[in-house]
């Protein structure tokens, strides 16, 4: 009787072991924290920005790479917008091993290149929208035992309005320059392979 | 078949300006995103302006069209084409096609690129206000002069 179940806790303890194996969070490689700011002139050419994120090993672990809409390579992803950034995983060797991890898991964004916080539109930055929540002038990113947070600062805006899409009447002007800051510091509690979903959406004016 | 594709270049002839090149072939027609309907699309960039993406309007693949995006960008609202045998179609191009690659791809690979490799020598577009995907069929279109005919299509007479 004794033996027998010592036998059947023996199984329960080993399944649940099991159980608690498989139900662990992916244990991420831990970062070294970094921080890069850059200033950029908006024109009709590319505003490349690269950080490699290295691991506490040393080796590169992520590649945050940023361009705006007039950089052609789409070897990736098509870059678009004012200035959008990706972040890919690399492996030992430096090459690229993921999609972009800026994107959620969401299918709307999984299904387009630029349909993710990655991407800044001037329009984003113009007036309250630079306010607004993670869709504005601060834009936090938490996966993967990281948390990156952008920065958007030193706005110059033209005086010559930019059309809004087809309609003069809702013209704005045109951003000429800005400065990026980009931050990463690790943080135990982003366990997600992308970036986590935050709450709330951009006004329709904001995008 | 060809009274379809003669009725579907009556429909799209219209009086825009310009001279226009009208181009036949098979198009593999994807369901696109229709929560991009009324963002910026992919051809949005400083100082060219925004590109809003519009339900009747297509997201294509700018390599298929022998083109940069840069040289496309001044033609794609003049971008329209007809499926005639679905009676559908779209009015202008908005947005490039991207996102992570199909499932069976390597999780770095280009999804233009996968695309293409999984329906060789159709044109690909994707519709990000269609009910459904079409799947494969014919497709007829008109496109300013300047441009090829894209991947998949040859030159017909208007």
């Amino acid at each position: 009787m004794n033996a027998a179940f010592i036998c059947l806790l023996g199984t329960c303890l080993a399944l649940m072991n099991v159980r608690s194996a498989s139900a662990q969070p992916p244990s991420w490689p831990s970062v070294k924290p970094t921080q890069v700011v850059q200033t950029f002139k908006e024109s009709r050419a590319d505003t490349p920005f690269l950080l490699i994120i290295n691991g506490r090993s040393g080796a590169p672990a992520y590649k945050l790479e940023c361009h705006n809409g007039n950089y052609e390579d789409t070897s990736e992803i098509t870059f678009s917008g004012d200035f959008q950034c990706a972040l890919f995983e690399l492996n030992e060797n430096g090459t690229v091993v993921s999609w972009n991890l800026l994107a959620t898991d969401e299918p709307a964004q999984q299904r387009s290149d630029w349909f993710n916080r990655g991407r800044m539109t001037s329009s984003q930055l113009f007036g309250s929208c630079g306010a607004v929540p993670e869709y504005g002038m601060v834009r936090h990113f938490s996966l993967r035992g990281m948390l990156i947070t952008f920065q958007f600062s030193d706005l110059v805006w033209s005086k010559q309005r930019r059309p809004l899409g087809r309609s003069l009447s809702q013209a704005r002007p045109q951003l000429q320059q800005f400065s990026f800051a980009v931050s990463v510091i690790v943080d135990g509690t982003a366990q997600t392979a992308s970036a986590k979903a935050v709450q709330g959406t951009p006004a329709s004016t904001c995008k | 078949m060809l009274g379809f594709v003669c009725l579907a270049l009556i429909l799209i002839a219209g009086d825009a300006e310009g001279a226009k090149r009208f181009c036949s072939g098979s198009a593999r027609v994807l369901r696109g995103n229709p929560t991009l309907i009324g963002q910026n699309g992919a051809f949005s960039a400083p100082y060219a302006g925004n590109v809003y993406v519009t339900h009747g309007s297509a997201a294509i693949i700018p390599s298929q069209w022998s083109s940069t995006r840069a040289s496309l960008r001044p033609f794609v609202s003049q971008i329209t084409g007809a499926f005639p045998l679905i009676n559908a179609g779209f009015e202008g191009v908005s947005d490039i096609i991207g996102g992570a690659p199909p499932a069976g791809f390597r999780p770095n690979s280009n999804v233009q690129a996968d695309l293409m490799m999984l329906y060789p020598g159709h044109l690909i577009l994707e519709l990000p206000g269609a009910p459904h995907d079409y799947g494969i069929t014919t497709v007829v279109l008109r496109i300013p002069a300047t441009l090829s005919c894209p991947v998949g299509t040859t030159e017909i007479a208007p």
